[in-house]
């Protein structure tokens, strides 16, 4: 069975994600802050990561560069809300911007998400993310 | 009555009155007093004298060695002197003239010596002669009431003239006086007038007087002054209020924009806070959906949830253009008009057919440094907003792009002190200045819920503000409202689109 970690200081929003994946058949794992996930990755290595890049007390973009630097074959996939706190801009009238796309390769991230997202678009992504 | 003893003339005439009240008296019984003793002495000198002549003419004579001659010769010194009376004593025998009357006691009283000793009319003589063996004494009473009537007369005629002169004098007084006070109280009429604020009113006088004239012509100097310098006040006065208005205004579109830019932040985080809330509120709904089946009761309302809460989630989206809208890209120099022309080719499917398209867009070559994109949402929230003023009734949107010189003294460093105009005309229902006032709030919307979110206007200011423009509307209620977007104007090629 497929696992996939998810990191975000949200507890809704870990527990929701974790819900779906864990009804649409992988084994999910959880971590509320950046040092935690990462250490969990560490000792329990998760075939995706689902990392909440702005997150107030840990650096996403840090998480995302040790685990890639450890493990360059790592599937991540970078969440965020958007707002003014993280490095990627907005442009209004979409949810998934050129922005997000192009700071997404800098970071590291396999593929970016913005929240809200669609149930069927989470699974797709995490689906076509654990096929290659 | 104090006032009018104030006066200069009132002052003199007091002055002279006191002065007059110790001075005339003094003069008065000076003058009497001279005339009177030296009338007396005159009189008794005579008197005596007559007296002593016949005395002596009795003496050396031999009129005594007859009585009747000596009656004659009695008679003749009452003719020759004026004498109320004469009388001789000779060796105890009294004689006496026969044509006067003698006093009993002639003998008695004597020589009245001092012309005031006896309080009758008459002054007394008395000289004693000697003669041969014979011892006698002549008694002469001269009258003295002409004297007295002529010191009466005299003391009159001093009275008068004191008054007289006194009069005369304080006439005279009063007259220099008023030949000062007149011109002081034209003087002071003026000055009045000019007091009051009628600054032409000339400080002047018709008097000659070299006083009068150097102290008016000094005054209509320091009038000329006065006028000028409360002329520059007045200047100085207006130009400050101006100042102090054209602050005020400055300060509040300050306060204004550091407000919009507090609200932008607060509204990233907000953001941010609300993308968290909706992802357990899509997630799970979905989830919902995708267990029960597909005619369960129960589905109909969740797919309410979801598309609110979709919705909910596109209004975030243009929440967050507020959020640093140009932070992350570099602007660039963009043709405003080409801009607006591809908005509008963009938003005709969207213009109802009651309303009519006029566009007034003069081609340049002049740009505006930002960003294409946000420049294509400002035109289109506009036209949009325009098009629902216009909803009801129909009218005509006018929309249009020109460049023109800034209006005030400041230029924005960087730019050409030229600005670019978009303005975006309609002839709906207006507005209120109340509604004009806050209608760049975040949230502020007249419309009823559901049909607007009252952020485009606050996105648009954001966007205008982020690229250093300023935009501002005029309305009337029931004719229509105009928006006008002003950005500074830069010189430099458009990237190719």
């Amino acid at each position: 069975m497929p696992s996939v970690l998810v990191i975000d200081d949200e507890a809704e929003v870990r527990d929701s994600i974790g819900q779906v994946l864990g009804r649409a058949g992988f084994e999910v794992m959880t971590a509320d802050n950046g040092l935690s996930g990462i250490q969990g990755f560490f000792s329990h290595p998760a075939d995706v990561v689902i990392v909440d890049v702005i997150m107030p007390r840990s650096n996403g973009i840090e998480v995302i560069t040790k685990i890639r630097s450890s493990y360059p074959g790592a599937r991540i996939i970078a969440i965020t809300g958007g707002g003014n706190f993280g490095p990627f801009g907005y442009k209004p009238g979409t949810l998934v911007t050129d922005a997000y796309l192009a700071s997404a390769s800098q970071s590291g991230a396999d593929a970016v998400m913005t929240k809200p997202f669609h149930r069927k678009e989470l699974i797709a992504l995490v689906r076509s993310l654990v096929k290659n | 009555m104090r006032r009018a003893l104030n006066t200069l003339v009132g002052r003199l005439a007091i002055l002279q009155l006191l002065i007059y009240a110790l001075l005339l008296p003094v003069l008065f019984y000076g003058l009497d007093s001279v005339v009177r003793t030296n009338a007396l002495n005159t009189f008794t000198r005579h008197a005596r004298a007559y007296t002593s002549s016949l005395a002596k003419a009795l003496e050396l004579g031999d009129v005594l060695e007859s009585p009747s001659r000596t009656v004659v010769f009695l008679d003749g010194s009452v003719e020759g002197g004026g004498c109320v009376y004469a009388a001789l004593e000779l060796n105890g025998r009294l004689f006496g003239s026969s044509v006067t009357e003698i006093p009993a006691s002639v003998q008695r009283r004597g020589d009245d010596v001092e012309f005031s000793k006896s309080p009758d009319g008459t002054y007394a003589v008395a000289v004693p002669i000697r003669r041969a063996g014979a011892v006698g004494t002549l008694y002469l009473g001269f009258d003295k009431r002409p004297t007295l009537e002529q010191l009466s007369a005299a003391r009159n005629q001093i009275i008068e003239a004191l008054v007289a002169y006194g009069i005369a004098s304080i006439f005279v007084a009063v007259l220099l006086a008023r030949l000062v006070s007149r011109p002081l109280t034209q003087l002071q009429a003026a000055s009045r007038q000019v007091a009051r604020g009628n600054s032409i009113a000339h400080l002047g006088t018709d008097s000659k007087m070299v006083e009068i004239v150097d102290l008016s012509r000094d005054l209509e100097l320091m009038r000329g002054e006065l006028v000028g310098t409360a002329e520059q006040l007045r200047t100085e006065m207006q130009k400050r209020q101006i100042e102090q208005a054209e602050r005020a205004r400055l300060e509040n579109h300050l306060r204004h924009e550091q407000r919009l830019a507090t609200i932008g932040t607060f509204a990233g985080g907000l953001a941010h806070e609300f993308n968290n809330i909706l992802v357990p509120m899509i997630l799970y709904t979905e989830e919902s959906l995708d267990e029960i089946d597909a005619d369960h009761r129960a589905r109909p309302n969740l797919d309410r949830v979801l598309k609110a809460a979709t919705r909910a989630s596109s209004v975030i989206s243009k929440l967050l253009a507020f959020s640093r809208p140009m932070a992350e890209r570099p602007p660039e120099p963009v043709d405003l008009a080409l801009v607006t022309r591809e908005a509008l080719d963009l938003s005709q499917a969207l213009i109802p057919p009651n309303v009519e398209l006029q566009r007034e867009i003069a081609p340049g070559t002049e740009r505006v440094l930002g960003d294409a994109t946000l420049l294509n949402q400002v035109v289109l929230n506009l036209c949009s907003n325009a098009v629902q003023a216009m909803r009801d009734r129909g009218g005509t949107l006018t929309v249009a792009v020109l460049a023109r010189d800034r209006s005030t003294a400041d230029t924005v460093p960087g730019t050409t002190p030229r600005v670019l105009e978009l303005r975006v005309r309609d002839t709906g229902h207006g507005m209120n200045p109340q509604t004009q006032g806050r209608v760049f709030e975040p949230f502020f919307t007249t419309r009823e819920v559901g049909e607007g979110s009252g952020l485009g206007l606050s996105i648009v200011h954001g966007i205008v503000a982020s690229m250093g423009g300023t935009i501002s509307v005029a309305s009337t209620l029931g004719r229509g409202t105009e928006f006008v977007v002003e950005l500074p104007a830069v010189v430099g090629s458009t990237r190719a689109e």
